[in-house]
């Protein structure tokens, strides 16, 4: 009887069909995080990794196809394009302005809806009120034809897609910090701080603060990966870098009219933007289960 | 009910107020609308004259409120380029956009309901994994590079969908399936969480307990109870779906709302943006609102909480 009301150790249990897929969701992650590494290291060190300029024009080989050899002997792994220009290198290079702008947008559009989100949610009434409807009146437009359209107005540059894309990114963040700071700020250990005689920035910094982090950093994982298929998007509108600065988004566009004839010139830019992208969602979606599973995206 | 909806509607009045203040800001922007909408080698003279025509040169307040008139009958200017009413050139194209948003979704919940109820019954399995990471996979995928990968493939090469163009049922399938792939991920996925988080739920425990069958089970506890969530992100995701026409009508040259903002941008006729951004805006926002008030019929604690 002992025998059979004895409890199953915890390694048992865990063991067999329920452990596998954990692990191999922290395997996609471990995979994403490499491939991630990977592209940064090639994006920083692009002049070195890159067989050739991005911008050197050859019109003698004009669309070769992927491992074409030319007459100086160089071969160019994933073919020419209509200028004669390497598709590798200027893969290489385009990476640059994806990450860039995907990494640098979200750290404008974090810190700005973590503090819209707190201050709204802290001292609550009527700039509550006013800071969520903005929200609201932000998320009635899909982010994409928001975008487009300031950027249209603006004008498209590097600089203009970071901000436009990290001022237009704060409202999911205020959203989730402003839900998370009502909470918290009901709870005993905030309630102990004031009755200590805290401050508000007390309060907020050493007791509301560390307790959303996890949150957004989980958010801002899953918008990097958002930003970087948003810059595509626009740079395939020819609202991104502007030519000839090489970005993945804007090589799609270019070789897209020569989809028939020429089929690397589209489909190897986006393989890098699938690539990233991915790998990005597989780091977050780990992220999300270790640091905050009940953040539903 | 009828409580319910009246509680709703002034927060729909300051959503399109908010829109409408949004659509004119949106060419003041760069400064001076008129260097905007005029070619750039437009003189002073020209420039000045336009900007007077245009009522650019009065306060920005009387700007506004004239603005507004015009907005509430329905009134954005004349296309620059068509020389025709811009909100009617806008809602011409509005039933394009409309079919492909709706096979686009169909096509997501034709993948993405058994997946997430797959995904989540079998949770923490290899199903599971293979699921997730197929959502996670489709939501990796540019819009256009999709487009452009299906048109080669099933276009160019085996030749079983048109290329490009409206018509029939075939010029349909590709634009639907590009646009829908996203949303199927994210539909997948929120699936999956509302599914999983049902079947955790006491009432589910005792139907299994009673020895209810396990169809039953789904349909009439699970599913019942998980819909309601997931009809609030089909609101939301349709009207996503419209945002991101605007990629996939260009990728396919369809003719549809998206298509023409970017033509109208690419021609600088920001009458024609406005208009647009207003109407998707405007829809997202009643689409929204439908949603949230069928969220009340199918649910009676929303009705009497």
């Amino acid at each position: 009887m002992a025998e059979l009301a004895a409890p199953i150790p915890a390694s048992r249990r865990r063991a067999g069909v329920l452990r596998r897929p954990v692990s191999l969701r922290g395997v996609l992650a471990m995979c994403g995080a490499v491939v991630l590494a990977l592209e940064i290291g090639m994006a920083i060190g692009a002049p070195w990794v890159a067989p050739s300029s991005p911008l050197a024009q050859d019109l003698a080989s004009r669309l070769k196809p992927p491992g074409w050899v030319d007459a100086a002997g160089t071969r160019h792994w994933l073919g020419t394009d209509t200028l004669g220009r390497d598709v590798l290198s200027r893969v290489i290079f385009g990476s640059r302005v994806s990450l860039v702008v995907g990494c640098a947008s979200v750290m404008i559009s974090a810190p700005l809806g973590l503090a819209t989100g707190m201050t709204s949610a802290y001292y609550g009434r009527a700039l509550d009120a006013v800071l969520m409807r903005i929200a609201d009146v932000q998320l009635a437009f899909p982010l994409i034809l928001l975008v487009i359209a300031i950027v249209a107005v603006v004008g498209p540059s590097l600089l203009n897609l970071i901000l436009v894309l990290g001022i237009s990114g704060w409202v999911i963040y205020a959203r989730v910090v402003r839900s998370e700071t009502i909470t918290l700020r009901a709870k005993e250990f905030t309630e102990a701080a004031r009755a200590q005689g805290a401050s508000d920035g007390r309060i907020i910094f050493r007791h509301i603060l560390p307790n959303t982090i996890s949150s957004v950093v989980v958010l801002a994982t899953a918008t990097v990966a958002y930003m970087i298929l948003l810059e595509s998007s626009l740079s395939f509108l020819g609202l991104g870098v502007q030519p000839p600065t090489p970005s993945w988004g804007g090589m799609v566009s270019e070789g897209r009219n020569y989809v028939s004839l020429a089929w690397w010139l589209s489909v190897f830019p986006g393989v890098g933007i699938f690539v990233t992208v991915l790998a990005v969602n597989f780091i977050g979606d780990r992220m999300r289960d270790v640091l905050d599973p009940h953040l539903t995206l | 009910m009828l409580r319910y909806t009246l509680e709703r509607v002034p927060q729909l009045v300051i959503a399109l107020l908010g829109v409408s203040a949004l659509a004119f800001i949106l060419i003041r922007l760069s400064g001076d609308p008129a260097q905007l909408m005029l070619p750039s080698e437009a003189t002073d003279a020209q420039i000045r004259a336009f900007r007077h025509e245009m009522g650019f040169d009065r306060p920005l307040v009387v700007q506004y409120v004239d603005f507004m008139r015009h907005v509430l009958y329905g009134d954005f200017g004349q296309s620059l380029r068509y020389q025709q009413p811009a909100l009617s050139l806008v809602l011409d194209r509005l039933p394009a956009t409309g079919t492909l948003a709706l096979a686009a979704m169909i096509v997501t919940l034709a993948v993405a309901l058994p997946a997430g109820i797959l995904s989540a019954q079998r949770h923490d399995t290899v199903w599971d994994v293979a699921a997730t990471s197929g959502a996670l996979t489709g939501q990796s995928m540019p819009v256009f590079w999709v487009g452009i990968v299906l048109i080669l493939l099933f276009s160019v090469h085996w030749r079983l969908f048109p290329t490009s163009g409206s018509g029939g049922l075939a010029h349909l399938v590709l634009p639907a399936v590009t646009l829908g792939l996203y949303t199927m991920g994210r539909m997948t996925r929120f699936i999956r969480s509302s599914v999983l988080e049902v079947m955790h739920q006491d009432y589910v425990r005792t139907a299994r307990a009673k020895g209810a069958p396990r169809r039953a089970v789904l349909t009439s506890h699970i599913l019942r109870n998980a819909w309601l969530p997931i009809l609030t992100l089909l609101g939301v995701e349709l009207g996503a779906l419209l945002g991101g026409a605007v990629i996939t009508e260009t990728v396919f040259a369809w003719p549809g709302m998206g298509r023409l903002v970017v033509t109208a941008i690419y021609s600088r006729d920001y009458p024609v943006v406005q208009a647009a951004v207003f109407a998707i805006a405007t829809i997202f926002i009643v689409l929204n609102l439908f949603v949230d008030l069928s969220y009340a019929v199918l649910d009676p604690r929303v009705r009497y909480g």
